[in-house]
């Protein structure tokens, strides 16, 4: 695979063999290299072979290997030509990353941070199978499913305004439990209010930097605020759902006229009875998660009142905003002038909406939607701001976090001899962790570095930064 | 298991392995265990069950993934361990096993790494130089 260089930041992979549409890869000469190593160019050149692709493959900076499709590629696909593929959303449907903003300063925090990170560690359920404290009848699952956000504000979990600052305000339509295998159900039953394992988390940050005043103020950040992030997704039943789909499709897909490069590019159209069920199953996974973050974050919102001895009103915990970065979701574009529906999958990517959207909520119209980019939990996270240019060039689109680089196996192998948790120490940040391996497998060397992908994205005018974050206190499944 | 019987398959975001066996039996059962001494630290015997299984597939990698899907599902949805396999009966697109299990005792088993999901990316399973050989990648 060899790309041409368009730009400073964009490189084209030219139609070749099957493939319908070009690929286009957002990076920078440097990580161009790093990519150019594994086969994730394999795979964006692969996903451009699918019917009814519109106008380009796409890959965000903080693209690598993945399965079918890669993580970081974002690929629209014709309402009523297109293909819909559970590989193009991902296992995690709806892993997606949350932002609060709160009234505190860092050093109200400062003389009670390990207090805090034990609490958070003690009263967050992390790690493999986790269950719960919000244990669900059959009934209530269901209606989890189909109301997302809005169920888990309506039992407490929050307050009304977490929901308009919720990407789709926290639920996706057309949801349809009864597209959901037993196998899922049963995973989902006990699993909400977890945060789970591998590279989720929760992180209290403090507001290092602004970049752009006037979108800072419209979203509620400044400088020094204390800030929590949760990063977790639909859990086990997400999972089911999309190995469910999977299997199903790869039978299905033998019975059309489509030749797939990779099976775990298995799809059907959109317009088939298949395609509409596993997009109504996908909005049930999708609605789980949001309900799931949405309670991980009022925990976070209890946590922290009990444990400063706060308030609510002195904490002031408000949603900045809730992202979801693997999902495929019905939109409305301009394609070659025209206005066109299309099936935007994102795999490890981010919706960017720029200013003057209808979706976004009134206060952030003026400035985009706020994109949430986390980095490895001993660097920085960022704010960014969508754009126009997004909405022309990558269907409102961006990248999702730094992007691994490092195996899992190379991590640990790099990580012999070492204390992660003593070095983070060292820096400032505490980290709690659950896994026997987690803290080698996250470790920062093993990922990109994200102040880069978020040069790239800015550079390329998909977003725009707004703030940089550190983190103070990292919570690790 | 041996780790001469299978080697690990590096991939940036998860991991896989690559397993060979004598006969085509030998490499589903095999593959099995493996899934399972890679999650789980066990220590003592708990209360067997036996659960026999029937899976379909359309092909000898077809097959084999969706034999690993069921073997992950006991871990996944019924919190239960694999302990034993026999394979009952086998052909390119049909599978009957025996499988031993028991109940998850935090006491007893500690789970070492969690496997989430098995992909069909780099799937391969068939006969090869030395036998019969699986390469899987699994979501972590």
């Amino acid at each position: 695979m060899n790309p041409r260089r368009i730009d400073k930041y964009r490189w084209q992979l030219d139609p070749d063999g099957l493939m319908r549409v070009p690929g286009i890869v957002y990076t920078s000469a440097r990580m161009l290299k790093q990519l150019t190593k594994e086969d994730a160019l394999k795979q964006v050149a692969n996903v451009a072979t699918l019917p009814g692709i519109v106008r380009a493959s796409l890959a965000m900076p903080d693209i690598h290997w993945g399965y079918g499709f890669p993580i970081g590629g974002v690929a629209a696909f014709d309402w009523q030509d297109g293909v819909v593929s559970p590989g193009g959303v991902g296992y995690d449907i709806n892993c997606g990353v949350r932002l609060a903003g709160t009234g505190l300063v860092f050093k109200d925090i400062f003389p009670c941070l390990k207090e805090l990170a034990d609490a958070l560690y003690r009263h967050i359920p992390t790690g493999v199978g986790k269950t719960g404290s919000v244990a669900l009848t059959a009934k209530e699952e269901k209606q989890v499913l189909v109301q997302g956000s809005q169920w888990a504000v309506r039992q407490g979990f929050g307050v009304a305004e977490d929901i308009e600052h919720t990407e789709d305000r926290g639920c996706l339509p057309d949801a349809d439990p009864d597209q959901i295998s037993e196998r899922a159900l049963e995973r989902g039953k006990k699993q909400l209010g977890t945060l789970g394992s591998g590279n989720h988390f929760v992180e209290v940050g403090v507001v290092e930097e602004i970049f752009h005043e006037q979108a800072a103020q419209a979203f509620g950040l400044y400088e020094g605020q204390v800030t929590v992030m949760v990063h977790s997704g639909s859990r086990g039943l997400g999972y089911q759902v999309c190995d469910d789909f999977l299997a199903f499709m790869n039978k299905h897909v033998r019975s059309l006229d489509i030749k797939l490069p990779d099976r775990q590019l298995a799809c059907a159209y959109i317009q088939s009875k298949e395609g509409q069920r596993y997009l109504r199953a996908m909005a049930c996974a999708a609605n789980y998660a949001w309900a799931n973050r949405q309670i991980l974050m009022h925990q976070c919102r209890r946590i922290f009142e009990q444990t400063l001895n706060i308030s609510p009103k002195a904490l002031d915990m408000q949603l900045i905003y809730d992202v979801c970065h693997n999902i495929a979701k019905k939109e409305e574009h301009e394609v070659d002038g025209k206005p066109q529906l299309v099936c935007v999958h994102r795999k490890g990517a981010t919706r960017a909406f720029g200013p003057g959207q209808p979706e976004l909520v009134q206060a952030y119209r003026n400035v985009g939607q706020p994109i949430l980019i986390p980095g490895d939990m001993g660097t920085a996270s960022y704010v960014m701001a969508g754009t126009k240019r997004a909405m022309k060039e990558t269907f409102g689109s961006t990248c999702h976090g730094a992007g691994r680089v490092l195996s899992r196996s190379a991590a640990k192998k790099q990580c012999k001899g070492r204390a992660i948790h003593r070095e983070l120490e060292d820096r400032g940040i505490l980290v709690r962790w659950t896994g026997r391996s987690t803290l080698a497998e996250e470790m920062p060397e093993a990922y990109k570095d994200v102040s880069e992908v978020v040069d790239v994205v800015h550079g390329a005018g998909l977003s725009i930064k707004v703030a940089k974050l550190r983190p103070a206190v990292v919570i690790k499944g | 298991m041996s780790e001469k019987d299978y080697r690990f398959i590096d991939h940036t975001a998860d991991f896989g392995i690559q397993v060979w066996a004598s006969s085509a039996k030998a490499l589903f059962l095999r593959t099995a265990m493996i899934v399972y001494d890679l999650m789980v630290f066990r220590q003592g015997t708990g209360r067997h069950f036996t659960y026999t299984c029937h899976i379909e597939g359309e092909d000898w990698p077809d097959l084999m993934i969706n034999w690993l899907r069921e073997v992950l599902g006991f871990w996944h949805s019924q919190e239960k361990i694999l302990c034993d396999v026999t394979i009952d009966a086998l052909t390119e697109t049909g599978l009957q096993a025996t499988c031993v299990l028991e109940d998850y005792d935090c006491h007893r088993h500690v789970i070492t790494r969690e496997i989430k999901a098995v992909t069909y990316h780099q799937i391969f399973c068939g006969p090869c130089e030395k036998g019969w050989c699986a390469s899987v990648i699994f979501d972590l």
